[in-house]
């Protein structure tokens, strides 16, 4: 394995390779950063262009594209609150956050390193532990999704900054919203009012571009007209200090985001998403999250550049995509007329590993090029906010288009932005709502799945060891803070006794 | 208080609409599990606890008054830049973006753009109109140039004269 490593490196230095490996890491900035332009969309527009390369200038551009825009949806998610690529989605709660409070040089710092640790560690697992995560996760069906779609929701108690029952809502409403359009089972129309439009569902773009952009510039425009920051935005990667500080999310992270995205189906958007939920979780202060801390930027950034590479693992190894993108390569393998599965390492060996190669300086890079081309980028930081709202709304309007070009979009993401807006003035959490639209879909589609596989058997959750364990995450994390305002409350009440009886 | 009342207020109005309609969503094959089971089942969610947070709203507990000490006033005045000191410009924004998103599929994406964003950078505070012409332009043009010519994303080209108009671009 070592030899075809150094072989694939040794063709990376072919400079035909190494210009294009470049060019796609530098487009993969560009577009990742310009919100209505994700990897995902690069990807299959620039497929048509490789086609006419060598299979492995192809992938090299095409991967390191895909591998670099994961990181730089995150860059104007900090700075405008806009995610530039679906997969920054939850790089918003914290990052934007930061910046408002003056630290959206650390946000994008942090964002910087933990993206590039966790695609350098999902690309060392891809290429080291490709069999063995693959047949784990092949042993996950419909139980275990619903169950960790269901553990997933249920950090919403966490992320809801203490009031759970306006969270709750918040992710029953995200729920629902999922499930307007043709049920994906029984082809039955569900909430359409007869509309060919509502018929195709709600995408979760325009209510996330709604909620929180648009909600967002509605209430900016209210504001004193001003420069868009008044402070200098200077890129500061971190801290040794605060390197340590959040090493363990971004530990965590990363191999949760990995494996998610090794997970056939499921991609780098909701394993950002759910890291955020994990970190949350795990952390000693979840009421902090959705504040402003880097924790909260550290988590879904490592994920999603891990989940990105894991999402090649069952690719390479097996021929299934891991995600969207990845199926889109699966197309691209084919259209040079190579079948990606098992067989790939010994008839393709030498672009596999050129890949794996590639996709490991690409990650690299990401350290290196990411601070001077955010410099460039923040110099919009400058330019009076009168020109920039206006260009943030058409960004928001041509990315919500573009999705499914559709204007109908459009309309959802102002509808949302309103109701966003209203929302967050009678503090309620958006986060919430979000989560229950992303993984509204997985969440109801396995379960019913998981009901017909097993001839309505609820218990079946339960006798599986995997997903049991998930649930009983899922159930501690609901009870906990529960129990510990529960808790709280005694105390305080006891106090309040004891100083009575004192005075 | 106002407003969160009058929130879960609609949220109730909307749950309860829902739970009513999720059962009417067609069951063809019988099973237990329809699909309308799990809308139901979130529209009930979600129902019981908008009235728990409608009801809160009335609790004595939240009707406190807090007075405010010298220290709150004096941060209050410091954000003086995040007052909201314009509210009639969110009305002049949504109507903007309305009356653009119902525009764009008879006018076409160029002209409804440069009309929209030289409005809106009005609306934004913007010192001379010239700029806000330029920008809306420029921005324009560069999202034709960025989208619909390098990407081949299909714009909208809208109808009639403004069809043709658009050709001439993309």
């Amino acid at each position: 394995m070592i030899e075809g490593l150094m072989g694939g490196f040794g063709n990376l230095l072919d400079p035909f390779n190494l210009l294009i490996l470049l060019a796609g890491i530098l487009l993969g900035f560009i577009g990742g950063g310009i919100p209505g332009i994700s990897g995902t969309m690069l990807v299959i527009i620039l497929l048509p262009v490789s086609y006419s390369m060598e299979p492995t200038a192809a992938f090299l551009l095409l991967t390191s594209i895909y591998a670099t825009s994961v990181f730089s949806g995150s860059i104007s998610a900090i700075l405008f609150r806009t995610p530039g690529t679906p997969e920054a989605v939850a790089t918003v709660f914290d990052g934007y956050p930061m910046a408002q409070k003056g630290e959206g040089g650390k946000a994008l710092g942090v964002s910087i390193f933990s993206s590039a640790t966790g695609g350098v560690l999902g690309t060392i697992v891809l290429i080291f532990l490709t069999p063995l995560l693959a047949t784990f996760a092949l042993s996950f069906a419909a139980p275990e999704y619903f169950a960790l779609a269901l553990m997933g929701l249920t950090v919403v108690a966490s992320l809801s900054a203490g009031n759970l029952v306006k969270g709750f809502i918040g992710v029953a409403f995200g729920l629902f919203i999922a499930t307007i359009g043709l049920d994906s089972m029984t082809g039955t129309p569900r909430f359409t009012f007869g509309s060919g439009q509502m018929m195709s569902g709600i995408d979760f773009i325009p209510v996330l571009i709604g909620l929180f952009a648009i909600s967002e510039v509605l209430r900016q425009v209210q504001k004193k007209p001003r420069k868009t920051s008044n402070q200098k935005v200077r890129t500061e990667l971190p801290s040794w200090g605060l390197m340590k500080r959040i090493s363990n999310v971004i530990g965590r992270s990363s191999l949760l985001g990995i494996f998610i995205g090794i997970l056939p189906g499921i991609g780098a958007t909701t394993a950002a998403m759910l890291s955020y939920s994990e970190a949350a979780r795990w952390s000693k202060k979840p009421e902090e999250f959705g504040t402003g801390i880097p924790e909260g930027v550290a988590a879904p950034e490592s994920a999603n550049n891990a989940a990105a590479m894991g999402a090649m693992v069952p690719l390479l190894s097996l021929g299934i995509p891991g995600s969207a993108t990845t199926a889109i390569l699966l197309g691209a393998f084919i259209l040079h007329g190579i079948q990606p599965g098992p067989l790939m390492f010994q008839t393709q060996g030498s672009l596999v590993y050129t890949i794996l190669m590639g996709l490991l300086v690409a990650n690299l890079l990401i350290l290196v090029i990411a601070k001077p081309f955010i410099s460039v980028f923040s110099k919009i930081l400058r330019v009076p906010y009168s020109i920039i709202g206006p260009l943030i709304v058409l960004f928001c309007i041509i990315g919500t288009f573009a999705v499914r070009n559709s204007i109908f979009d459009v309309g959802v993401m102002l509808l949302f932005g309103v109701i966003g807006y209203f929302l967050e003035n009678a503090k309620f959490p958006l986060a919430p709502i979000v989560l229950g639209v992303v993984l509204g879909p997985i969440a109801e589609d396995q379960f019913r799945r998981a009901m017909q596989m097993f001839n309505n058997d609820f218990t079946i959750f339960f006798t599986r060891p995997i997903s049991l364990v998930l649930l009983l995450l899922a159930l501690i994390s609901v009870v906990y803070p529960l129990f510990k305002k529960w808790i709280n409350h005694r105390k305080a009440k006891l106090r309040g006794d004891k100083n009575t009886i004192a005075s | 208080m106002l407003l969160e009342r009058t929130i879960s207020f609609i949220m109730i109005a909307f749950s309860a609409f829902f739970l009513v309609m999720s059962f009417q969503i067609e069951n063809r094959a019988g099973d237990l599990i329809a699909p309308g089971t799990w809308p139901g089942g979130l529209m009930t969610i979600m129902l019981i606890l908008s009235i728990i947070l409608f009801l809160r709203t009335f609790s004595s507990k939240a009707n406190q008054t807090i007075t405010k000490t010298a220290n709150e006033e004096a941060e209050d005045l410091a954000n003086e830049d995040e007052k909201l000191v314009y509210p009639v410009k969110f009305f002049y924004l949504i109507g903007a973006l309305v009356v653009y998103t119902l525009l764009l599929e008879y006018v076409g994406f160029i002209v409804d753009t440069i009309l929209f964003i030289f409005v809106l950078s009005l609306v934004f505070g913007i010192k001379k109109w010239t700029s806000g012409l330029v920008t809306a332009v420029l921005a324009t043009g560069g999202a034709v140039i960025l989208f619909p010519i390098l990407l081949n994303t299909p714009f909208p080209r809208g109808i009639g004269i403004f069809n043709t108009f658009s050709l001439l671009f993309f």
